[in-house]
């Protein structure tokens, strides 16, 4: 038994859906993203202008891009599973000897 | 060796419910076996527990002598399941539910493709192959289910009432299929409500009810025990009078139709020998019912159930 090809198969199956339901996966992050950066980066930022040469838009970038990375990652992995659950196609992975608990 | 061996299997659902009261049950390699029981009986739970999809509460199960304990992964992969309910991705495209689940058993990219093209063409879902799921009718939903459960070439396959909902052409289509299959040497578990199926198809037959196995047999002794055939006579001319004739319990059901009941043991020469000295005109001649229906019911209704063996 194969346990990589089942991981891989999994880990393809799990990418095409994130990709093909942009609009849900990645268009809402882009777009609260992108209002933080306008209110906080640039509405806020101008008022407080530059610390030792940068800007506060500078200072959030990286982690307001990190906080929506993270929190998308744990949210997109629980809508999978809900889905998947709810339509019962959980049952395609537990049938086949893919689980580690199958070693 | 057989293909499933089934001990002292018990399952209390989580409400205290008790589906399955203790069955013992073998399937020999190459069998073509027919799992029956009215609605409620624990098919589908004890499908369940063979498929790892529910814990059995005590007993054992194994698949080609691989333990369902000990031994899981070899028992998982020896074995295909076709469920009574839909469970695929509504949103995924056939071809990736099969493909996928291919992949989930092990079989490399280029053999599972190979045997996806293989799988939905014998399914003849190959034109649909790119098709949302979601939008197949429901007799397509079941065959990309049986695809699926073909797709890594199990050893045993396990079919939750295949042919409910689906359409003459297809369910022969399908008997063909999995007679095909059989003969292939894949062993196949069938659970039917259409009795005339499981008799045209099944080597050897359990009922099922309440959670016990009441009948586990060969079909063709279980059928030699019907010794009362029920035939239906239409008439060329319609008849007043039911005639009477010994041996033979006959019922007028309308105007030019009988209703007659024919022990095996007299047969019918002498039934027709006499009808004709009544000068009833016999136009065409049928089996009433299903003749595993009969004892069908006979099985179920001969409660408390497990006492018949
Ligand atoms: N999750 C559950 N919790 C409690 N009881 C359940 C559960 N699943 C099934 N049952 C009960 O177990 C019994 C057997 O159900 P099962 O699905 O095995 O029947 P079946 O023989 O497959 O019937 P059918 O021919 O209708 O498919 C039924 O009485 C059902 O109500
Ligand atoms: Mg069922």
């Amino acid at each position: 038994m194969n346990y990589s090809i089942a991981l891989r198969t999994l880990v393809r199956k799990e990418v095409f859906r994130f990709i093909r339901i942009w609009p849900q996966t990645l268009l809402p992050p882009a777009i609260t993203t992108a209002l933080y950066f306008l209110i906080f980066g640039k509405l806020i930022g101008d008022r407080i202008g530059t610390i030792n040469g940068a800007t506060y838009m500078d200072y959030i970038v990286p982690g307001i891009i990190l906080m929506s990375v993270i929190s998308h990652s744990y949210a997109n992995v629980v809508s999978s599973f809900y889905s998947t659950k709810f339509q019962r196609n959980i049952e395609e992975l537990l049938v086949a000897p893919a689980l580690s608990g199958d070693y | 060796m057989n293909a499933l061996s089934i001990r002292n299997l018990r399952k209390t659902y989580n409400n205290g419910f008790e589906a399955l009261k203790g069955i013992n049950l073998d399937v020999e390699e190459g069998d073509f076996f027919a799992l029956l029981g009215p609605n409620g009986a624990g098919k589908s739970t004890a499908i369940g527990i063979i498929s790892s999809l529910i814990n059995e509460s005590s007993g054992s199960v194994s698949i080609f002598g691989h333990d369902l304990k000990t031994d899981r992964a070899r028992a998982k992969s020896c074995l295909g399941l076709v469920p009574q309910e839909v469970n695929f991705n509504q949103f995924d495209t056939v071809k990736s539910i099969v493909f996928n689940q291919a992949g989930y058993y092990g079989t490399p990219r280029k053999l599972a493709l190979q045997r996806t093209e293989q799988c939905l063409k014998q399914m003849d879902l190959w034109d649909k192959r790119d098709t949302v799921s979601r939008r197949l009718s429901g007799g397509m939903k079941r065959r990309v289910m049986i695809a699926r459960a073909m797709v890594h070439a199990p050893k045993l396959l396990i079919l939750d009432e295949p042919t409910a909902g689906v359409d003459i052409e297809i369910r022969r289509a399908m008997w063909k299929m999995m007679q095909d299959v059989n003969q292939q040497g894949t062993t196949i578990i069938l659970t039917t409500h259409y009795l005339e199926e499981a008799e045209s198809l099944c080597r050897n037959i359990a009922i099922i009810d309440q959670g016990l196995i009441v009948e586990n047999t060969d079909m063709a002794s279980l059928l030699a025990r019907l010794h009362i055939d029920h035939f239906v006579l239409d008439l060329a001319e319609p008849i007043a009078k039911v005639p009477f004739i010994p041996g033979y319990q006959i019922e007028r059901v309308a105007d030019k139709v009988l209703n007659v009941a024919v022990p095996k043991e007299i047969g019918l020469n002498q039934f027709f020998s006499q009808l004709s000295a009544h000068n009833i005109k016999v136009i065409s001649l049928k089996n009433k019912s299903n003749r595993l229906e009969q004892l069908f019911m006979d099985l179920i209704e001969s409660k408390p159930a497990g006492a018949k063996q």
